[in-house]
């Protein structure tokens, strides 16, 4: 008995000293993905709705006015599309009115975060989802070679919004760089870029624009040159 | 979850059994114990919520109505009732992408989060956009685990605040959870991400995955990965380290915003299976993943010989 005992208590301590790993094994897997539909027939939580209550009327009372409305959808595309047409183009007019001389606007694709704003009203609520990052405007003099690096990464990433230019991809290189105003791109220029504050800092890989001959920051959010 | 897959009829929910198939079976002969119950873990995530408190804007032709924190709490909340104790985790990039973030900086994000029971989640290179005196204005409204193995804290005010990884027991198992986040140099402005030092994520996550696999002697080791899940380069990504890495049972992806049908799996440097999810973004979907676990008795563990020896001596 007291061998037999013994002999238990070796085998069970070897399997201690054995476990180096867990005492479990996998055996199954199974997966679901459920997708939160308002018609998935599970019942809003309650105390989520009251506790984003106070939160949800402090922002509808700033966010729910209409000031704009779009004629045709506007669609997120690469290497060019509409809403990155609208974004760049009312930023160029927005600087113009504010009596600054720009030759030409980019962001990065990035910087747009909705992927289509339908044709009706757009709300401030729509601007902040479509620019929701607190980037601001400025406007950077480059050189021409400067320009045509950085103009080589908007290749290399398939093509941003732009606005008074136009130019062609090729092995993910910008060629054939035309200004709108139809004056010709030249290397040895100085160009004034109007872009985000986010660019300027070299984001997005943009490292070129971090060494501008000038910087000149507009002190305006992205989104609010847009309202 | 059938529960779950009734109370919506609809053909919303997808649901995939993968039995056994993990390659350390296969080769390791087991003996289960007669009397011993299976465990069942129910693992619930999401990523990059960016913010998506309410449903999104009737207006949307394509997304409009779906999502919203309160049915998402809901489907939590059902299957913590049908399943007891879960483990509830999110990949990163909770904050930034609509208004709650731009006026509340994340607070209502944290609050929620708490309210749902979340155990854990990483960092997003958007969870630093309002700074790093921003996240930590949030954190005192964060119930739950923050985890990343792979940024240096150690010149940071977040220093201790997050931690590389988090140890849980929920329904008899040991989980390991380690978080990893992206390069934030070129991706983040500098001066929001501060004092922070990035890390070679594969060099990270073997150490990490071995320390909870093997010191920690977890049953289940999770990371939580904001690299991505794949890119048309050699970055590294979900893909590269599910493949180049030991000892992780399951990555849950964020940043990509990829929606993944079902999870995929890849054969690890130990050739075993490595199961990837990630479930898009704006909280439109939920992942649910059930593991059930059976306890054994290994046989053939190292030593092998003694093991017999002693036994042959005793008799």
């Amino acid at each position: 008995m007291k061998r037999k005992m013994r002999k238990l208590v070796s085998v069970s301590l070897l399997f201690l000293l054995c476990a180096c790993q867990s005492n479990f094994h996998l055996v199954k897997l199974s997966h679901q993905s459920v997708s939160i539909m308002p018609d998935t027939g599970v019942l809003l939580d309650q105390t989520v709705l009251r506790i984003i209550e106070p939160y949800k009327l402090k922002l509808d009372s700033q966010m729910n006015q209409r000031i704009m409305v779009a004629s045709q959808d506007l669609v997120k595309e690469n290497p060019e599309g509409s809403l990155g047409n609208m974004v760049c183009d009312e930023l160029m007019q927005y600087a113009f009115a504010k009596g600054l001389q720009v030759d030409l606007c980019v962001l990065n694709s990035g910087g747009l975060r909705i992927p289509t704003i339908y044709k009706g009203d757009i709300y401030i609520s729509t601007i902040f989802e479509l620019l929701p990052f607190d980037n601001e405007l400025v406007v950077l003099d480059v050189t021409g070679d400067q320009l045509e690096a950085f103009l080589n990464v908007v290749a290399a990433n398939g093509g941003w919004p732009v606005s008074g230019i136009r130019m062609k991809i090729g092995n993910t290189k910008a060629q054939d760089i035309q200004f709108t105003n139809g004056k010709p791109f030249e290397h040895q220029k100085v160009y004034r870029l109007l872009t985000s504050d986010y660019l300027a800092g070299g984001g997005d890989m943009a490292s070129m624009l971090k060494n501008p001959l000038n910087y000149e920051s507009v002190s305006v959010m992205l989104r609010t040159a847009l309202n | 979850m059938e529960e779950l897959q009734k109370s919506s009829r609809k053909a919303f929910i997808k649901q995939t059994l993968y039995l056994v198939g993990f390659g350390a079976l296969a080769n390791t002969p087991v003996k289960v114990l007669a009397n011993a119950k299976p465990k069942v873990l129910s693992i619930l995530h999401t990523n990059d919520w960016h913010s998506r408190i309410e449903p999104f804007p009737s207006a949307d032709k394509k997304l409009g109505g779906k999502g919203g924190a309160a049915a998402r709490a809901s489907f939590i909340a059902k299957c913590r009732k049908e399943k007891g104790e879960i483990l509830l985790l999110d990949a990163g990039d909770i904050f930034q992408g609509t208004p709650y973030f731009n006026f509340f900086g994340g607070e209502l994000e944290y609050k929620l989060m708490s309210e749902m029971g979340y155990d854990c989640v990483t960092l997003g290179n958007h969870d630093f956009d309002a700074g790093i005196p921003g996240l930590l204005k949030q954190l005192p409204h964060a119930q739950f685990d923050i985890v990343n193995a792979n940024y240096d804290f150690s010149k940071s005010p977040l220093k201790e605040k997050v931690q590389p990884y988090k140890i849980y027991r929920k329904q008899g198992l040991k989980i390991g959870v380690f978080g990893l986040g992206i390069a934030l140099d070129g991706l983040v402005p500098a001066k929001l991400y501060g004092e922070i030092k990035y890390n070679d994520p594969i060099q990270v996550a073997n150490k990490m995955a071995e320390t909870l696999k093997w010191k920690h002697k977890c049953d289940l080791v999770i990371c939580l990965s904001h690299l991505g899940y794949k890119y048309n380069s050699t970055k590294v990504c979900d893909e590269i380290l599910a493949t180049q890495t030991a000892h992780i049972d399951l990555i849950i992806g964020g940043h990509t915003h990829t929606f993944l049908p079902e999870p995929v799996f890849y054969t690890n440097v130990i050739n075993k299976k490595v199961c990837v999810n990630q479930v898009g973004w704006a909280g439109l979907q939920l992942g649910a993943l059930t593991y059930t676990f059976e306890p054994f008795v290994n046989t053939v563990k190292e030593p092998t010989s003694s093991v017999s020896e002693l036994i042959n001596l005793e008799n």
